[in-house]
């Protein structure tokens, strides 16, 4: 029950309490240029939902068995080649390319499935799905779970969690924004602002309205204890 | 088409106003909605930018001849990875509280669009000097972007420029400058602006040609 | 330029096509032997970066702990990682490299997200010596005062360890900051819990072997064994030479029986008195337990230990045996000469009937 409910306030957490794209501003790019219609929006919000899962898997497993500091299986091959030496191999220093060539792969992934089993959304999709690539939100996610596995051993229950509801966070961040610049096209926006200026002061009144969710963590850990 | 191409010099200077990344290319978002709270912080992320952006750039451009459009991707993507993950590692030996406090976002220049995007469309195409400038002048033009929201946003949100107090004792800071809904209608306001004097400038050059 | 263009000129047929393909493959070739180039030279200068710089990264972490035990402890001026029984805590050490106190880190949930503190307390985990938040990410110009107003969090120190702190609303006696009732409620939280779990650590580890070198300088361990009945550790060096003793002597104080206990540091032979600690005590805050400050304990350094130590009033004179008693808590310094004498003498009592253990 207990780790039930930890894994409840991570997701809360994720999607938000911190959400990604308002309050720790990864993946504005998208947000801002694909947030025309609700549709397309929500398509991307899913996508980059199955991305970051993905992402996340791979990179926990490479930074937890292989990266950081006294490894398992780093460890062993260099048991192998070194017989009793103490010395702690540490490959952290690699992290950050690992994480961007993981992303790229799954991206790759992603958009292999999708243009084999839904075509038309493909088509639709254009040229975002690879641009997703250097989504900031997925390296950031791969960032969490790096510092959360060196600070407090999470395993993947806990990553996967963090990153599937980060996803979340970023779809219903991405389609309120939607839902709005859609009203947004029949209003008089002053010229110097239309596009991204008027987006992205919105965003600053959705962030400003997702602020009054700090502190909800604190209270939904002491009701689960 | 070598005769079309902008010098070196005039590369470096459209990259700090003319081709702003941030206020014209609307590149690299996430980092200048970040670390804008101070100034400290900002310039010292466009410090790491401009660093990783000219080696990255350089390398390009001495190995253009060897790529091919299969793996370009694949070479930018890890060499801006290994410059990125050089410069993390000398904030965090050099500037400990500077690389505590900018956390995670040196570790996202890897996915700043400024600079695959100009990996791509110069440093690809043109000699070294050229790649050089044009990595120099992006620079500058984003550190000016960065700068000019950072100020607006340290200044009414803590009363201190470069940590430095500027506003007297009388000013009430406004809290909601370095929360991030400050970042994002701040960054909006002053983009309008921009946009505003820029159209404005183009309707006087229409009117007097 | 683009040599592609010499595979597209129009070749005769198939022969084309196969020297399009072959040049295509070793293309791919060409650029694989480039990917693995670059990887192998990145690979070697982030190698190089990471030996280089890595010690130095290191010690700034380390820095953010151990720059602060100079104004977390007052009297210290440098600190040791130690390890207590799975906690990690920093000793604070003097000029003389004496242990003047510790120095924990604590954290929890604040109002926005989890706050982490470093809380400075004296050497017998009494009182809190300091405070000072490492992180936070609290409202900036509410609860972020935690850490802006340096005054909140000078007024933690010298509070008492014993009850847990509160902030005024709840009845405790810090004062919280205006608006920011939780964060400051939080800190509460968050000091008291580390402080719970530090004198849990420090109970479950042997206190008192590993204090031994406290009152016999130069001991690296203590080995324990029972002489007349009382708990005694043979002071041993880093090679395992006897170069002293420790003996567990408890009495009498004024807060009632056996409500000091002390451990008494002598030389190898049991001739003079080489340090003295308070383990444990129950006296009066502010006045008794000033036998435990380490200026009044430093008397009995040196003294006779074939002697009683003789309580006195005025100032004592060189070389005789005299301790001068703390103005207000005469019945406690006077319950410590008279259970150092009385240990001593057993001591020595006893090594005089054993066999085999020195002197």
């Amino acid at each position: 029950m207990e780790h039930l409910s930890q894994l409840v306030l991570i997701a809360f957490g994720a999607a938000l309490i911190n959400n990604f794209v308002l309050k720790y501003f990864v993946g504005i790019c998208p947000f801002l240029g694909v947030s025309r219609r609700v549709d397309m929006a929500f398509g991307m919000g899913c996508a980059v939902t199955f991305v970051v899962a993905i992402a996340a898997t791979l990179s926990w497993t490479f930074t937890y068995y292989i990266l950081r500091p006294d490894a398992p299986l780093t460890a062993w091959v260099w048991q192998k080649i070194s017989p009793g030496s103490t010395a702690v191999v540490d490959l952290s220093i690699l992290n950050y390319i690992v994480y961007i060539f993981v992303i790229a792969s799954s991206v790759q992934l992603v958009e292999m499935y999708v243009r084999k089993f839904f075509p038309a959304l493909y088509k639709s999709f254009g040229v975002f799905l690879p641009l997703i690539t250097t989504n900031c939100a997925i390296l950031f996610a791969c960032l969490m779970v790096m510092k959360y596995i060196s600070e407090e051993a999470w395993g993947l229950d806990k990553a996967i969690t963090l990153a599937v509801f980060a996803g979340v966070g970023f779809t219903i961040a991405i389609v309120i924004m939607a839902g709005i610049r859609e009203e947004l096209d029949h209003c008089d926006v002053p010229r110097p602002l239309r596009g991204a200026g008027i987006t992205l002061i919105i965003a600053g009144i959705l962030a400003l309205a997702f602020m009054g969710f700090s502190g909800v963590d604190r209270s939904l850990a002491n009701l689960l204890k | 088409m070598a005769k079309d191409e902008p010098t070196p010099l005039e590369r470096f200077i459209r990259g700090i106003l003319p081709e702003n990344p941030v206020y014209r290319q609307l590149l690299g978002m996430c980092p200048t909605l970040a670390v804008t709270a101070s100034m400290k912080a900002a310039m010292t992320m466009s410090g790491a930018v401009l660093f990783v952006l000219f080696c990255a750039n350089v390398l390009t451009s001495l190995i253009r001849h060897l790529l091919k459009p299969h793996l370009r991707i694949l070479v930018f993507t890890l060499t801006i990875a290994a410059f990125v993950t050089i410069a993390d590692r000398f904030l965090a030996a050099y500037m400990y509280e500077m690389s505590k406090q900018l956390g995670p976002y040196v570790p996202l220049i890897i996915v700043n669009c400024i600079i695959i995007c100009r990996c791509e469309v110069c440093a690809s195409k043109q000699p070294v000097l050229t790649a050089a400038t044009d990595a120099l002048g992006q620079s500058v033009g984003f550190a000016l972007g960065l700068a000019s929201i950072a100020s607006v946003r340290e200044i009414l949100g803590s009363g201190e420029w470069f940590g430095l107090a500027v506003m007297g004792d009388w000013w009430i800071d406004w809290g909601i400058m370095i929360l991030p809904p400050g970042a994002f209608i701040t960054l909006g306001l002053l983009l309008g602006t921009a946009n505003w004097i820029g159209s404005g400038r183009a309707k006087r050059g229409a009117r007097e040609s | 330029m683009d040599d592609t263009e010499a595979g597209r000129r129009p070749d005769a047929g198939a022969a084309g096509k196969v020297m399009q393909k072959e040049k295509q493959k070793s293309n791919y070739l060409a650029q694989g032997w480039l990917v693995l180039l670059l990887a192998g030279g990145f690979a070697a200068a982030l190698a190089a970066v990471q030996v280089s710089l890595s010690g130095r990264i290191e010690q700034n972490k380390e820095n953010e702990t151990l720059g602060r035990i100079g104004e977390l402890v007052p009297g210290a001026i440098a600190g040791r990682k130690t390890d207590i029984n799975g906690m990690t805590a920093y000793e604070a050490l003097d000029a003389g490299g004496k242990r003047v106190g510790w120095v924990i880190k604590g954290s929890g949930q604040g109002y926005s997200d989890v706050i982490e503190l470093l809380i400075g307390v004296d050497a017998e985990v009494q009182k809190i010596t300091g405070l000072y938040v490492l992180e936070h990410k609290e409202t900036p110009g509410l609860g972020s005062k935690i850490r802006d107003d340096a005054d909140w969090a000078r007024q933690f120190a010298g509070k008492p360890v014993a009850e847990p702190l509160g902030v005024v609303k709840d009845g405790g006696q810090i004062a919280s900051i205006a608006s920011a009732t939780i964060s400051s409620r939080s800190v509460c939280q968050i000091v008291n819990n580390a402080i719970k779990q530090f004198k849990n650590a420090m109970a479950g580890r042997d206190t008192e072997a590993e204090r031994v070198g406290d009152v016999v300088p130069g001991a690296a361990g203590g080995r324990k064994l029972s002489v007349a009945g009382m708990t005694v550790y043979e002071a041993l060096d880093e090679s395992g030479a006897i170069i002293g003793w420790a003996v567990v002597a408890a009495g009498d104080g004024y807060a009632g029986e056996d409500s000091i206990v002390l451990l008494i540091g002598l030389d190898a032979a049991a001739e003079k008195i080489a340090g003295l600690t308070v383990l444990s005590h129950g006296e009066t805050p502010r006045l008794g337990d000033r036998i435990c400050e380490q200026a009044w304990l430093r008397q009995f350094k040196g003294k006779d230990a074939n002697r009683p130590l003789k309580p006195t009033k005025s100032v004592p004179r060189a070389g005789s045996n005299e301790i001068e008693v703390i103005s207000g808590a005469t019945v406690s310094s006077r319950s410590v000469c008279r259970i150092v004498n009385e240990a001593t003498a057993r001591l020595k009592g006893g090594f005089g009937k054993t066999t085999g253990t020195a002197p």
